[in-house]
């Protein structure tokens, strides 16, 4: 009982601790980063910062053909590696097994966070001039071409993501869902058996928690952007909503959860 | 705490591979190589079911040691 007690007080400290020494961290690199970029440091900075946007506006669609070339090749050598382990998932047995399908289960996620980066870099590479003001300025060609680059590059994403899941299935036809459907999560989720729902729940629970650790820095980044280089509010408002999504969904998941629970 | 288990043993006296075992109990075979290998503690439908296939008592198959008794068991 005592030891609890203590516990709980400590926990009052701590956390009292960590608040003060982030007041004071934060106070600290306001002041170094005033006292090192001052106005003209801020106004240098961004000035840098918009000459390398322009610089990216102009090689925004070599940019998007580079970064679809290199996604297409990924994505070919990628599944040309899965369907050769998963030959070998259907020769194999037991434990020789084991390896082979562990090596798939790699080979998939590579594959698959290439396939997310890609599309991320196609959205920044896009990003730069995807505004009205450059488009207005005479850059038609420019942003058509990168936007018809852009949807090559998302149409290839989207269908390697469908022959990633069509290829999954051959090899495990108890694997239900179709990719192209809005309810493939939970198709998919609701044909696992309940060894790969635990890891399924647990890698769920590890990437919340790694989330509930990351918003709150982009938050002060996104804060510290708009203190001075006056990027907006924009990006710290999609920020907060993305947190408070996450753990709104979270919440009301496990109160939905428990709740079925008692009514049976 | 620990869930040991006989699966294996189980298993090869009734003849049958880990596809086909997790075929018979409706689980994948990766499930069934896991609980063989201690990584994964099956939920007691699933121990009921294994259990039943291959004609014994659950017991015979999984054997739960407490922490220090296993530590003692290593040690000697």
């Amino acid at each position: 009982m005592t030891k609890d007690r203590k516990v709980k007080k400590n926990s009052y400290v701590r956390m009292g601790v960590i608040m003060l020494l982030s007041a004071i961290g934060g106070g600290v690199i306001g002041l170094g980063a005033f006292l090192l970029l001052g106005d003209k440091g801020t106004a240098y900075i961004a000035g840098g910062a918009a000459l390398a946007l322009t610089k990216f506006q102009q090689i925004m669609a070599p940019a998007l053909a580079a970064v679809m070339l290199a996604s297409v090749v990924f994505g070919e050598l990628n599944l040309r590696k899965q369907r050769m382990l998963c030959r070998k998932i259907e020769e194999t047995e037991d434990e020789e097994c084991d390896r082979w399908e562990y090596e798939e289960e790699k080979a998939g996620a590579y594959g698959t966070v290439a396939n997310i980066l890609s599309q991320i870099l196609c959205i920044l590479a896009l990003a730069a001039g995807y505004s009205i003001e450059y488009i207005g300025k005479g850059h038609r060609g420019n942003v058509l071409a990168a936007c018809i680059i852009f949807l090559a590059c998302y149409t290839y994403d989207g269908f390697w993501q469908v022959r990633f899941v069509k290829l999954v299935q051959k090899t495990f036809p108890e694997k239900k869902g179709d990719p192209a459907s809005r309810k493939f999560h939970q198709d998919w989720l609701e044909s696992c058996d309940e060894a790969e729902k635990e890891v399924i729940y647990r890698a769920s629970y590890n990437a919340y928690s790694r989330v509930n650790k990351c918003i709150p820095v982009m938050i002060v980044l996104t804060m510290l952007g708009h203190l001075f280089f006056n990027t907006g509010i924009m990006a710290i408002m999609v920020t907060a909503l993305i947190w408070l999504v996450v753990a709104a969904s979270y919440l009301s998941s496990c109160v939905n959860l428990k709740g079925q629970k008692l009514r049976g | 705490m620990a869930l040991l288990n006989h699966l294996k043993k189980y298993r090869s006296e009734l003849g049958v591979n880990q596809t086909e075992l997790g075929k018979l109990t409706g689980v994948s075979r990766q499930t069934i190589s896991l609980i063989e290998r201690g990584d994964y503690s099956p939920s007691v439908t699933l121990a009921l079911k294994i259990a039943k296939i291959c004609k014994v008592k659950v017991e015979d198959i999984f054997v739960y040691v407490e922490d220090n008794e296993n530590d003692k068991g290593q040690e000697s």
